[in-house]
């Protein structure tokens, strides 16, 4: 069973210990990413999607720790793993690639340089090897004159061929898992597509799983093959992509399509641009119920209980009483 | 990198033109007459002598003159003749501007060695027993004089141990051991001094770098945490702590004041309040162009070694 | 939650440490006010017979060289170090803040051209002038003070400089100066009732270096003329005689010490509490 997943979720809690309090913004956390196959986790900011990510890499620090659940790699349970286990696996079976890519690469060191150490780290070569096969790299994520760029800094570059370097360092070692926490929403748009592009390209070409964190629809119909649903802290809706957009069934996620503006429709002077009423609820503030029964059209009285997640149908998850006889 | 080395160059003798107007200006415009002094009171009375006197000193030309005569002078090697002792006052700078270079280079290697690992441990260790142990030490020093520093090491290794002299010089050429044993105490007082400077701007720099996200994908690589700050995080932090020695490398001169007045440490510091308390015009012009020379060499180099480690500041517009 | 971690360590710190700070900073102005009354002895009466003995009965912390009484000439000392820093930063302050003010209204090449000259005058090491003036104008208090405080009003100027500018092109100091506000009332308006928490905290770091920098010309002769008492003085000349007894050169020394300690700490707090975003 294990097999045929890249990555099994069950239960994830991570907490951060402020001086207000305990702020849990991954709170029992469930889901699953085939092997090969492309998941986008959907959440508005504040949801944990990042959280959720970095828990994932192991790389929360105090006054943040992962509280419980467990996190299976390919059948390992990275929870159950020592620090240094865990930095061979970082990089190598699990890669992670961040938002905003001036601030994720070293300023002060060359790119080419920056991709070789993710190969000398664990792959025993010299580093002239591993600087070939980091220009190898830049050409594979489609920088021209790779030899030449592969000595820039980068600042030197433009942001969209700084999230291609991301990319190859991802990549270098053909993890099993890349994730990808909004790589594309600080790019421009016109540079985005092509980086989405290449990212599903190279993520073909190593057969590794891809988990894209985003906010944005428009890329998760591009791509997903399974969407997660995340708000405030917990997973209120799983589904395969084509299901989900089809007949979405959690009423967040119908506000969350609803919310897309869509250009096809006629224009007429009544129509507002459809939005979801509220914010979400600060991490602190979870009492018992349904957490998004505050901004739900659909609320009623059951809902003042924690709705427990259901099964539907088969391969989608809903927390959600109006699936609940 | 090499438009980066004339923009600084450009700067540093900008600084050096001000700094030299300002030496100038400040011993020029002073009361007191320096002739009169020199002749002392007898003579001094008789205006005639004076006079003569001040023509011969070329004091008595005006005072821009003076200074273009000067900063001429300067660039010859001249920088006059001491009116105490009628030595010319290069020779004098010459023998003295190593001695408190060595002192201030010594201190400054001082002031790194302790401060930069302390700096490390507190940034590191933040919230745990060592962090807080390395912040208090760091804060200690910054606030204890250099006095209180240079006298208790005084007391603790000269007079209690007995392992140190607790003042005097000899050259190195000398005898070298009894050198270095003379250069150990000044030069911990000032390391001491200017090792909270470095431990505090360590902390501060580390601790913000290592939050940034490049120290996250260099774990995310698969570094280990201490790897990861040492290799990615410390070299990216050291810029500014760089940057601050450069700026208060006058502290570091400043220092210098006292120890060589506590050690007996014949360097600039200790010539020109000799030549100050007998109003040696010429030898008071020529320590304070020294020093200030020495001041804005170390601030130039110190811009160079920023320059080297981080590329943005070189792409920087001044 | 995210709160910048030097202010979560220093909280830590800050409660003892101020405390303590504070109670160092009381004594010592307690000692420097009440020095006459208090001080049991004269610190100027000199007894060869009883020159550098540790501490007795009658002369509780031992003597100096002169045989003076080291506990009230340490009191007095403690006087004249605080006044004489106190003073200079007072001036440093009248000099240096207006004069930063002014080159925030007038602009231009003029302003540029001399915030430059004040940086590198900040940066210079600003003791060696302090000891050539001194040399020239002869001992005393005046002078001492007057070029103590012309010492660091560069850096009075620069921090108001750069205040003064951020207030002057906030959007209702822009809108009052449109409508034609002459600057005097704009500078009372708004300018300095905004800036006083930023003069504070640079009042206290000055301070500290005024003291020690009154401290090291003392040290070398240069600043409070002798017998006034003064504890760099007193260091320079107990620091001759450690050999015969080192216990009196490392009473000032402590003094010294613990009093520029609590004024860098408590400068420290006022800086967090009252500059959160500004950190040096």
């Amino acid at each position: 069973m294990t097999a045929r997943q890249a990555l099994v979720v069950e239960d994830l809690v991570t907490v951060f210990d402020t001086p207000e309090g305990e702020i849990r913004p991954v709170d029992g956390v469930s889901f699953t990413i085939p092997k090969g196959g492309i998941v986008c986790l959907v959440g508005e900011s504040g949801s944990g999607k990042s959280v959720t990510a970095l828990s994932l890499m192991r790389l929360i620090d105090p006054p943040g720790r992962i509280a419980a659940g467990r996190i299976q790699l390919g059948g390992i349970d990275l929870l159950t793993l020592t620090e240094s286990e865990m930095n061979h696996i970082r990089g190598r079976n699990l890669a992670m690639i961040f938002q905003e890519p001036l601030t994720a690469l070293n300023p002060s060191r060359r790119v080419g340089g920056q991709i070789a150490e993710v190969l000398r780290i664990h792959r025993s070569v010299s580093r002239r090897q591993a600087m070939r096969h980091a220009v190898d790299l830049l050409e594979k994520v489609g920088i021209p004159d790779p030899a030449v760029r592969a000595r820039a800094y980068p600042h030197q570059l433009s942001g969209g061929m700084r999230q291609r370097v991301m990319i190859a360092i991802a990549c270098a070692c053909d993890p099993d898992l890349i994730l990808a926490d909004e790589p594309t929403t600080a790019l421009d748009v016109t540079v985005q597509a092509q980086v989405l592009r290449l990212l599903v390209d190279m993520q073909e070409r190593t057969g590794s799983a891809l988990l894209f964190i985003t906010h944005d629809l428009g890329v998760v119909a591009e791509i997903a093959d399974r969407v997660v649903v995340l708000y405030a802290g917990q997973v209120v809706e799983e589904a395969e992509a084509a299901r989900l957009f089809d007949s979405p069934a959690h009423p967040y996620t119908e506000a969350l399509i609803a919310s897309v503006p869509d250009v096809d429709a006629p224009r007429s002077p009544k129509r507002r641009l459809a939005s979801i009423d509220g914010t979400v609820p600060l991490l602190t503030e979870s009492g018992p119920g349904c957490r998004f029964r505050d901004r739900c059209p659909k609320a009623h009285a059951r809902c003042q209980a924690d709705p427990p997640l259901v099964e539907p149908e088969a391969g989608r998850k809903v927390r959600c009483w109006l699936h609940v006889s | 990198m090499f438009a980066y080395l004339r923009r600084r160059l450009a700067a540093a003798a900008l600084t050096l033109l001000l700094a030299s107007l300002v030496v100038f200006a400040s011993i020029h415009f002073l009361p007191g007459d320096p002739v009169v002094i020199l002749l002392g009171e007898q003579i001094g009375g008789d205006p005639a002598v004076v006079e003569a006197m001040r023509h011969q000193l070329g004091l008595d030309r005006p005072v821009h003159e003076q200074f273009v005569v000067w900063i001429g002078n300067i660039f010859d090697g001249d920088l006059g003749r001491s009116i105490r002792t009628g030595e010319p006052v290069m020779i004098d700078l010459l023998v003295r501007v190593p001695r408190s270079l060595e002192l201030i280079v010594a201190g400054l290697f001082v002031a790194v060695l302790l401060g930069v690992p302390l700096g490390v441990i507190s940034a590191r260790e933040r919230g745990r027993p060592a962090g807080t142990i390395a912040s208090i030490a760091a804060v200690a020093g910054f606030s204890a004089p250099v006095f209180v520093t240079g006298i208790l090491l005084v007391i603790v290794f000269s007079l209690w141990l007995e392992l140190l002299p607790s003042s005097g010089y000899v050259a190195f050429s000398d005898d070298p051991l009894l050198h270095l044993s003379c250069l150990v105490l000044p030069a911990t007082a000032i390391g001491v001094a200017f090792m909270g400077v470095v431990a505090r701007m360590t902390r501060a720099s580390l601790s913000d770098t290592m939050r940034r996200d490049f120290v996250r994908l260099a774990r995310a690589k698969g570094l280990s945490r201490e790897l990861a700050i040492r290799r990615h995080a410390l070299p990216n932090a050291l810029v500014p702590v760089i940057a601050i020695v450069g700026i208060r490398a006058g502290n570091l001169l400043g220092g210098t004041v006292i120890v060589e007045a506590l050690f007996d440490w014949p360097g600039l510091s200790s010539l020109l309040v000799s030549a100050s308390f007998s109003r040696d015009y010429p030898v008071m012009q020529g320590t304070l162009i020294a020093i200030f020379v020495i001041f804005i060499v170390i601030s130039f180099l110190m811009d160079l070694c920023q320059g080297l480690i981080d590329p943005r500041v070189r792409d920087r517009d001044r | 939650m995210a709160r910048a971690p030097s202010i979560v360590a220093s909280r830590r710190l800050s409660s003892t440490a101020v405390t303590f700070s504070g109670t160092i900073l009381v004594v010592m102005l307690l000692a420097a006010l009440l020095a006459d009354l208090i001080g049991p002895h004269d610190p100027l009466s000199i007894d060869p017979n009883r020159i550098l003995e540790s501490p007795t009965r009658t002369f509780w912390l031992g003597t100096d060289e002169l045989g003076r009484d080291l506990l009230s000439r340490l009191m007095h000392g403690a006087r004249v170090s605080l006044a004489v820093a106190i003073s200079a930063v007072a001036i440093a302050a009248v000099v240096g803040v207006p004069l930063g003010i002014t080159l925030a209204y007038v602009g231009g090449r003029v302003e540029t051209l001399a915030m430059r000259v004040v940086d590198v005058f900040v940066s210079l090491p600003e003791i060696f002038i302090a000891i050539v003036v001194l040399a020239f104008a002869g001992g005393g208090m005046t002078p001492l003070i007057a070029t103590i405080g012309l010492l660091y009003f560069p850096q009075f100027a620069r921090v108001s400089h750069s205040m003064a500018r951020s207030i002057l092109v906030r959007d209702h100091v822009l809108a009052s100066r449109s409508l034609g506000a002459g600057p005097l009332w704009i500078v009372r308006k708004e300018v300095v009732i905004n800036m006083y928490s930023v003069i504070a905290v640079q009042a206290s770091f000055t301070l500290s270096f005024a003291m020690l920098t009154e401290a090291g010309l003392s040290f070398l002769g240069l600043g409070v003329p002798a017998p006034t008492p003064s504890w760099g003085q007193m260091i320079g000349t107990l620091k001759d005689y450690i050999y015969i007894n080192a216990w009196p050169v490392v009473l000032p020394s402590i003094a010294l010490f613990a009093t520029v300690l609590a004024v860098n700490v408590l400068g420290d707090c006022l800086q967090d509490r009252l500059n959160p975003e500004l950190r040096r």
